[in-house]
C-alpha cells in the first residue's frame, strides 16, 4: 500500500471515529446468536442426553448413567459392522472423489468449443435434492428389470436378473456410487479452481525441460494441487461420514446397508432411546472431526 | 493458445463427463414419459409409447393409479410437498443469507477484537453431523410445540447452513479489494453507509452464489423435515414417501422427481458462473 493511501485511511479513522467494532459485532451479532441457540446449545444438550437414559416409551423418567450408553455402543459387535460399512461408503465416495473428481476438472480445465455448456450440466448432480438422486438410480439397479439388468441380459453377460440392491460389498459400492455421483461436481470444482491457480510458465518451462505429459501431471500439477485436494476430500468426507438420504430411499432400513446416521435414526426416533441415539452421533462427530483434522494436516504439511 | 482442433481425445473425455452428469437425468426423463405397463414390462430404454399421464397424475388432472387403484391422496400430498418446499427453502434461504452476508462481511474485512474466534465458533459446527443437533432440538422443539411448523422447520434449515454460508461468504469478501471501502470512507461514509451504498452493489455476484447454494441445499434438505415434519412435509419427505408406498408404478416415482429438480435445475445452470465462482475462492 502506498503511503498516501495510508495517511488517508488514518485521516479518516480520525476524522469519523473507528467504529470497526461497533459496527462488527452489530453484523456478527444475530448470525452468532442463531448458531449458538440452534446449532451449540443443542450440541451442549446432546452430550448431556447422551449420559442420561431417556427412553419416553418404557415410563422411567430420565436419570443421569454416566457413560452406559457410550459402553453399550462399544460393547456391541454390530457397532463395529455398522463402522466399518460407514468407512466403506465413505472409501469409495472418496476413490470417485479423486479418480472421476479430478478426471473431470482436468477436462474442464482445457479448452474447447462448449466448454461453458459443460461446466453448467457438470454442476447438475451435485445440484439435485440426495432423495432425487437415489430414486434416479434406483430405476438403473431395480431387479428385474432395471436398466443395468436388461443391458447385461440382452448382451448375454448373464442370464437371470440380479439383485443389486441387497448384500454385501456390492451394495455399499453402489450406495457409494449414488451418493458419490451427487458429491463430485463440488470436488470438480474445487480441483478446477486449484489447476487454475496453477500458473501456466511453469509448465511450459518444464516442456522445455523435456518433461513429458505424465511427468509435468505428477511432478508439478499433483503437488501444486494437494490444498485443494486436502479440502475437497475434507468436504466429502464430512459428508459421507453421515450418509443417510441415498440408504434410506435405495434400501430402507434394511440392515445389511445401515451407515452409522441410520443406526443414530432408528435407535432415536425408532426405538425411541434418545440418550442412546445421541451417543452413536457424539461418537460419530468425534471420528469425522479427528478423520477431518488429520486430513488438512497431511494436506497443508510442507515436504 | 493451442489449436481447439484436432483433439478427439479431449472430445471423448468431454462427452463422457457429460454423459455422466446428466445420463441418469435423461433416463429418468424417459422412464417418467412412458405408460407404467411399458415401465414395467419394456425391457428397453426408451419407451415405445409416450405419455404425460404421470405429470399430469400428479397435479390431480389426471387420475394417479397404483396397482390397478385410483389413489387421489397423490395430487394432494404431491402439490402440498412442493408449495411447504417453496414456503421453507424461500424462507430460510432469505435468512441465511441476511445472516451470512453481514457477519461474512464483518469477519472478513472488518477484522475486529475476537472476529477470528467468532469465525472458529461458526467453523467448529461444520464437522458435526446433522444428527448431533436434530435429536436434542427435536426434544427442545417437542416441548415449545414447534415440531411440524413452519417456524420449527425453517429454523432447523438456518441453523443447518448458517455457518456454512458464513464461511463461504467470509472466503468470498476477503478477496474483494480493499480500496473500494477506503474511497467510500474518504468521501465521508460511515461503515454502515459503505457497506450499504458501496459494497452490497459490488457483492451481487458472491450474494447470488449464497443464495443459490443455501437454496439448493434446503430445497433437497431431507433429515431434518423427515423427522420434523408431519402435515408440513417438503417434496423430498413426500418423494421418499411415494418411494415406499407406490414402488411399482415407475413412471410416477420418476415424474415427482423431475417436477422436483426442475427449480434446483434452472437455480443451478442460471448462477453457475457465480457459483464456480465462490466456490473457487473458498477453495483457496
Amino acid at each position: 500500500m502506498d503511503v498516501g493511501g495510508q495517511v488517508r485511511s488514518l485521516v479518516s479513522r480520525r476524522a469519523l471515529g473507528d467504529d470497526r467494532a461497533r459496527t462488527g459485532w452489530a453484523f456478527v451479532l444475530p448470525a452468532l446468536c442463531v448458531v449458538t441457540l440452534l446449532a451449540w446449545v443443542p450440541v451442549l444438550l446432546g452430550i448431556d442426553m447422551s449420559l442420561r437414559a431417556i427412553k419416553p416409551a418404557s415410563g422411567i423418567p430420565d436419570h443421569y448413567v454416566g457413560l452406559a450408553n457410550y459402553q453399550a455402543i462399544l460393547s456391541n459387535p454390530s457397532t463395529i459392522t455398522i463402522a466399518l460399512r460407514t468407512l466403506g461408503y465413505t472409501l469409495v465416495v472418496l476413490t470417485l472423489q479423486v479418480v472421476v473428481g479430478l478426471g473431470a476438472a482436468l477436462v474442464l480445465n482445457e479448452q474447447f468449443r462448449g466448454r461453458g455448456v459443460l461446466l453448467a450440466l457438470a454442476i447438475l448432480p451435485w445440484a439435485l435434492p440426495s432423495v432425487v438422486r437415489a430414486l434416479m438410480w434406483q430405476r438403473f439397479f431395480a431387479a428385474p428389470d432395471g436398466f443395468l439388468n436388461v443391458i447385461l441380459e440382452q448382451a448375454n453377460i448373464i442370464d437371470q436378473p440380479h439383485i443389486w440392491l441387497a448384500g454385501g460389498l456390492q451394495v455399499v459400492i453402489i450406495i457409494g456410487l449414488v451418493y458419490g455421483w451427487g458429491a463430485i461436481p463440488l470436488s470438480s470444482l474445487i480441483f478446477l479452481a486449484g489447476l487454475q491457480g496453477i500458473p501456466s510458465d511453469i509448465y511450459e518451462a518444464a516442456a522445455a525441460d523435456g518433461a513429458s505429459r505424465i511427468d509435468r501431471f505428477r511432478l508439478l500439477t499433483l503437488p501444486l494441487l494437494r490444498p485443494s485436494v486436502g479440502i475437497a476430500l475434507g468436504a466429502a468426507t464430512i459428508g459421507a461420514l453421515s450418509i443417510f438420504d441415498v440408504i434410506y430411499v435405495l434400501n430402507g432400513s434394511a440392515i445389511d446397508t445401515r451407515s452409522i446416521s441410520m443406526e443414530v435414526y432408528l435407535t432415536a426416533f425408532r426405538d425411541l432411546d434418545f440418550g442412546g441415539g445421541v451417543a452413536l452421533a457424539v461418537l460419530l462427530s468425534l471420528a469425522t472431526a479427528t478423520i477431518v483434522v488429520f486430513q488438512v494436516f497431511l494436506s497443508r504439511r510442507s515436504d | 493458445m493451442r489449436s481447439r482442433r484436432r483433439r478427439p481425445d479431449l472430445l471423448a473425455a468431454a462427452v463422457l463427463v457429460g454423459l455422466w452428469s446428466v445420463g441418469p437425468i435423461a433416463t429418468t426423463l424417459l422412464t417418467s414419459l412412458s405408460t407404467p405397463l411399458t415401465a414395467s414390462t419394456g425391457h428397453s430404454l426408451i419407451p415405445s409409447q409416450f405419455s404425460v399421464d404421470q405429470y399430469l397424475a400428479l397435479f390431480g388432472v389426471a387420475p394417479a393409479m397404483v396397482g390397478g387403484v385410483v389413489r387421489t391422496e397423490v395430487p394432494r400430498a404431491f402439490t402440498s410437498g412442493i408449495v411447504n418446499s417453496l414456503i421453507l427453502s424461500g424462507s430460510s434461504t432469505l435468512l441465511v443469507v441476511t445472516f451470512a452476508v453481514t457477519a461474512g462481511y464483518a469477519l472478513a474485512r472488518l477484522r475486529f477484537r475476537f472476529s477470528r474466534f467468532i469465525l472458529v465458533v461458526f467453523l467448529a459446527t461444520l464437522p458435526v453431523p446433522s444428527f448431533v443437533v436434530v435429536v436434542p432440538l427435536f426434544r427442545i422443539m417437542s416441548t415449545l410445540r414447534l415440531v411440524d411448523t413452519y417456524q420449527g422447520l425453517v429454523a432447523l434449515m438456518v441453523a443447518a447452513y448458517t455457518p456454512l454460508a458464513v464461511w463461504l461468504f467470509y472466503s468470498y469478501a476477503r478477496q474483494l479489494p480493499v480500496e473500494l471501502e477506503e474511497a467510500a470512507r474518504v468521501d465521508g461514509c460511515s461503515r454502515l453507509g459503505a457497506f450499504v451504498h458501496v459494497m452490497l452493489p459490488n457483492m451481487r455476484s458472491g450474494m447470488a452464489a449464497i443464495a443459490a447454494i443455501v437454496m439448493l441445499s434446503t430445497w433437497g434438505d431431507f433429515l431434518g423435515p423427515l423427522v420434523f415434519s408431519n402435515t408440513k412435509q417438503p417434496i423430498t419427505v413426500v418423494i421418499a414417501n411415494f418411494v415406499g408406498q407406490y414402488s411399482t408404478n415407475y413412471p410416477l416415482l420418476t415424474a415427482a422427481g423431475m417436477v422436483a429438480i426442475v427449480l434446483p435445475a434452472v437455480v443451478a445452470i442460471a448462477l453457475n458462473r457465480h457459483i464456480r465462482g465462490a466456490l473457487g475462492g473458498w477453495a483457496r
